[in-house]
């Protein structure tokens, strides 16, 4: 009797070699190799059975490429290819007494942030693999030669919702230890495994030898059986033939290197046929399988693994949280979401660990933008991720596409919050934070707040969550209502730790609510609570930690009323004198000095004056700049570290003195790169000099379809379109956008620039032509004065 | 590389901020480790140009005539900044527009830099070859770009290509380099 798959790959176990690169030497056309499962039956059989004869226990069906786009391609229908390679393959592994595994590939397209698909996109390409797989009687899974974790994360989560099948994964890694797109092996190891993987593992890539770090690092994570299943070495191409440059013999020896590391499956990829295999097998048999029992308490993104423990406390940035935030406000509803992106990488510049995403404000559909933010940031800005929101529907959703593992904020002691967190969090293996208190509230003493946190935990293992996932925050109440309140935390810290021995966080700022000079405050206690041990902190990044005494003495509760503090602090703020600063602030944005200028807007901007600092302080800079720049006497690097300091400048003005009362902006343009065109930085530069004139810009991004383009226009109704096209052979996409938007919005002017765009084109399409990020300037200008 | 970085960005004299900025970008950029994938094939004079052997790849037009005159073979090399690469820029660009603007013709030195680097590898290897050229230079069609990037397996150093030949990572390169 066979045992169950995943009984089995605990031993010593032997997969395949490799089929493409085996198909080629029979001459047969393998653009699409899987096209052979049906035409060339016996052709697949053979080398499968060769394999099977050398020793494989386990051998992959031939249907790397098998997914819906590819398969278009061919004759054959999806589910003919996949049939038949997996009969082919049974039909072998019978023989033997072999397992077979469905073999899938990566989608063949890039995920954003460096291509177009979505995560939802890339998912429904698995799950049609995964209807078709479920009762084909394969043993199991395999998705293996995968770059991107979030495409391994779609993948697996298709083949787990909709089969029973155990699913095994691999990446291809670099000599680094990382994929092409970045991915660390601890991360996928980590990422891979909350999933529910099976088995995790490398395949192709360089070579046994260049695999033997991510190997390492894979084994140092795992509480599962870890696999390799290298190239033949480095593949060249030689008049057409490929050539790989170790032969089977060292091989093998490679391959014994890697059993001692602790992959305890192995088998071959490009270039190794059944000799590689046969190899393997006599240099590794005797090496006994170990089981890896490593559980590692870490929260990471696709590249960036932190763990709890290594720092204390780790900073969790708190900016990205539209609360009294009106610029916030409004990139969240323009789907602006470069401008949050900009707060999460100065966050990580300034130090954070993890960033908090908190989008919850009213009249938007908080899971799209959630999970669109999600997206656009976790590429980039490359920290894990604390998904913060009360709604269930974004939370899920949010978390699913979250490219790692996450933290969940938050949960409370009530069921109903328990049912809406926990399972999620059980699914994709998340952290929690748990807030010390219940559906009466925030308990006034310590007591109620372990209370509270051991109802959490019986909450949490009923939903089989463990405790080492939960993050408890006591909750900071301000010292201006209760001096004890800064005690209470300190208390609550020690006892969660000590009692419960479970983590703590912190969102600290509240305490000094109420109070003058709240960063001394802040700053006192963050240093209190990090020696009271706090495993993290809910924080703006750039607080550091203080001693200030009074503050000091206030927290500790010896400061009655606060009075002390109050007197020592209370009605000192310093009104520099300055001179002629609206010359300063010009100067300034001439110069591209971007935290002088805000310097010299905040000292002189007040309620009254603002509106001229903007025209003659901050739009004189940038007008004289742009005439310095026309003229040759500045270039583009000044021109746009001109543009950013007046955007940092307005943006204080807007945050500080426009706010709410969205002060209209001058007019709507939508900007966008026309379909195939995959180069973005001449539209970027557009986008960073234009926005500083007073224009609401909606940045679509790159490869942008017309028909999206067209939508964009229904949604947001521009005053103006601007696109950009670099290559001849994209230009004809910029065309067919300006028909579609001509045709139904005659009146919405369209500019176009771009590498290969003329003024003589421009006009045969009846576009505006700008051949510059200046020019465009000058256009809107002139065309915004004429309304 | 910062002479080469300023010529990409039109720039004659380097000012004080560029100059600062260059400095910057050329430290982040020094993370970015280049990779280059190539295939070698027999060049084949047929009427309609030269084609590569083992392939359906013919080199049409006047320039591929003049560059390749006389060469025995054809290198075709694919050459990428990697995707980390486009990652940075994105990260610069969110917080300081101008360095990654400047990072960008950073981006451009570097790769160009490389190529030179890996002719002088192809030419230890191959003896006596030409200067690269690339598709869409002169009358060399750019739709070549797709075929010669399936036969020489860029996917192998993670570019990828799309409908419109654009090459993704963006700092990629795809050149054409005869043996005599």
């Amino acid at each position: 009797m066979k045992k169950e798959f995943t009984e089995f790959i605990k031993g010593r176990v032997y997969l395949d070699g490799g089929t493409g690169s085996e198909l080629v030497k029979y001459g047969v056309p393998t653009l699409h190799a899987e096209v052979l499962n049906i035409e060339r039956p016996e052709l697949v059989r053979e080398i499968h059975e060769k394999y099977l004869a050398a020793g494989s226990d386990v051998i992959y069906t031939n249907t790397f490429g098998c997914n819906r786009r590819k398969a278009d391609l061919t004759k054959y229908t999806l589910k003919e290819l996949i049939e038949a390679g997996i009969r082919n393959a049974k039909e072998s592994a019978e023989k033997y007494g072999g397992y077979v595994l469905y073999d899938c590939g990566p989608t063949g397209e890039l995920l954003y942030p460096y291509g177009r698909m979505s995560f939802e996109e890339a998912y429904c390409l698995f799950a049609e693999q995964a209807e078709i797989v479920k009762d084909s009687g394969a043993d199991g899974v395999v998705i293996e030669t995968v770059s991107d974790l979030q495409e391994m994360r779609a993948a697996i989560l298709a083949f787990k919702e909709i089969t029973n099948l155990p699913v095994i994964c691999s990446m291809t890694f670099e000599e680094t230890g990382r994929t092409f797109a970045g991915v660390s092996a601890e991360s996928f190891a980590l990422c891979a495994q909350a999933l529910g993987a099976a088995a995790i593992g490398a395949n192709c890539g360089t070579g046994a030898a260049g695999m033997k770090k991510a190997v390492d690092s894979l084994v140092r994570h795992a509480r599962v059986p870890v696999f390799a299943k290298p190239n033949a070495g480095l593949p060249r191409y030689e008049n057409g033939r490929t050539v790989y440059d170790v032969d089977a013999e060292t091989f093998g020896l490679q391959m014994r290197e890697l059993a001692f590391a602790g992959a305890g499956i192995l088998g071959g990829c490009c270039g190794t046929d059944e000799k590689y295999i046969a190899c393997t097998v006599r240099a590794t048999a005797d090496i006994p399988a170990v089981e890896n029992k490593n559980y590692t308490d870490a929260v990471c993104s696709y590249s960036r693994v932190v763990n709890f423990g290594e720092k204390q406390p780790i900073v969790i940035g708190e900016r990205v949280n539209p609360t009294n935030k009106p610029l916030l406000k409004q990139a969240i509803i323009d789907d602006n979401y470069d401008y949050i992106l900009s707060m999460c990488v100065e966050q990580a510049e300034q130090g954070a660990d993890l960033l908090d995403i908190n989008l919850g404000m009213t009249g938007i559909d908080e899971r799209e933008k959630l999970v669109s933010a999600v997206a656009h940031i976790q590429g980039v800005a490359d920290l894990p991720l604390v998904i913060d929101t009360s709604k269930k529907e974004a939370l899920e959703s949010a978390v699913r596409v979250t490219d790692g593992i996450c933290v969940i904020n938050s949960v409370s002691a009530d069921e109903k919050s328990a049912e809406k967190v926990f399972p999620v969090a059980k699914k994709y293996g998340s952290y929690i934070i748990a807030l010390c208190m219940d559906e009466k509230g925030i308990p006034s003493d310590t007591e109620g707040r372990i209370a509270a946190a051991k109802k959490i935990i019986a909450l949490a293992e009923k939903y089989g969550v463990g405790k080492e996932k939960l993050i408890f925050d006591p909750l900071t109440m301000a010292v201006s209502v209760d001096v004890s309140n800064g005690i209470k935390v300190l208390e609550s810290i020690k006892r969660l730790r000590s009692e419960l021995g479970v983590k703590t966080a912190l969102g600290l700022s509240n305490i000094s609510f109420g109070l003058p000079d709240r960063a001394k405050i802040n700053a006192a206690f963050l240093k209190m609570v990090t020696e009271e041990g706090v495993t993290a902190v809910i924080i703006n990044p750039v607080l550091k930690e203080g001693d200030d005494p009074a503050a000091v003495k206030l927290l500790k509760g010896e400061d009655e009323a606060c009075r002390e503090y109050i007197a020592l602090n209370s009605g000192k703020e310093i009104k520099r004198e300055t001179q002629s600063l609206k010359h300063d602030i010009c100067y300034c944005i001439k110069k591209g000095q971007t935290s002088e200028a805000v310097r010299a807007v905040k000292e002189e901007a007040t309620e009254e004056n603002y509106s001229e600092i903007i025209e003659s302080g901050i739009i004189k800079g940038l007008n004289e700049l742009g005439a310095m720049y026309e003229k040759g006497e500045a270039f583009l690097p000044q021109l746009i570290a001109g543009s950013e300091a007046a955007k940092a400048a307005l943006d204080y003005i807007k945050e500080k003195y426009i706010g709410e009362k969205g002060e209209s902006n001058k007019g709507t343009v939508i900007l966008a790169t026309v379909k195939g065109d995959v180069h973005d930085i001449g539209k970027n530069i557009v986008k960073a000099v234009t926005a500083n004139y007073g224009y609401r810009i909606i940045d679509l991004g790159k490869d942008v379809p017309p028909e999206e383009i067209l939508r964009a226009a229904e949604k947001y109704l521009p005053d103006a379109v601007g696109l950009s096209a670099l290559m001849t052979t994209t230009i004809d996409n910029m065309t067919d956008t300006v028909r579609l938007l001509k045709e139904r919005y005659p009146k919405i002017p369209v500019i176009v620039g771009g590498a290969v765009v003329t003024k003589t084109y421009a006009d045969g399409i009846g576009a505006i032509y700008s051949k510059d990020a200046q020019t465009n300037v000058k256009i809107l200008e002139k065309l915004f004065a004429k309304r | 590389m910062t002479k080469e970085a300023a010529r990409y960005l039109g720039i004659k004299e380097v000012d004080e901020i560029t100059a600062k900025y260059i400095e910057e970008a050329e430290k982040e950029a020094s993370v970015i480790v280049p990779a280059y994938i190539s295939a070698c094939f027999t060049a084949v004079k047929e009427e309609r140009g030269i084609k590569l052997e083992g392939t359906d790849i013919v080199l049409e037009g006047k320039l591929a005539e003049n560059h390749f005159y006389g060469c025995k073979k054809i290198i075709s090399v694919i050459a990428t900044l990697g995707l980390k690469s486009e990652i940075l820029l994105k990260k610069v660009f969110a917080t300081n527009a101008a360095k990654a603007v400047v990072l960008d013709a950073v981006y451009t030195a570097k790769i160009e830099e490389f190529l030179d680097k890996t002719e002088q590898e192809l030419s230890e290897k191959y003896g006596n070859i030409t200067g690269r050229i690339s598709c869409g230079y002169g009358d060399l069609d750019i739709s070549v770009q797709k075929k010669l990037f399936d036969v020489t397996d860029g996917a192998r150093i993670g570019v990828k290509i799309n409908e419109c030949y654009m090459l993704t990572p963006n700092k990629s390169v795809i050149a054409l380099i005869g043996v005599k």
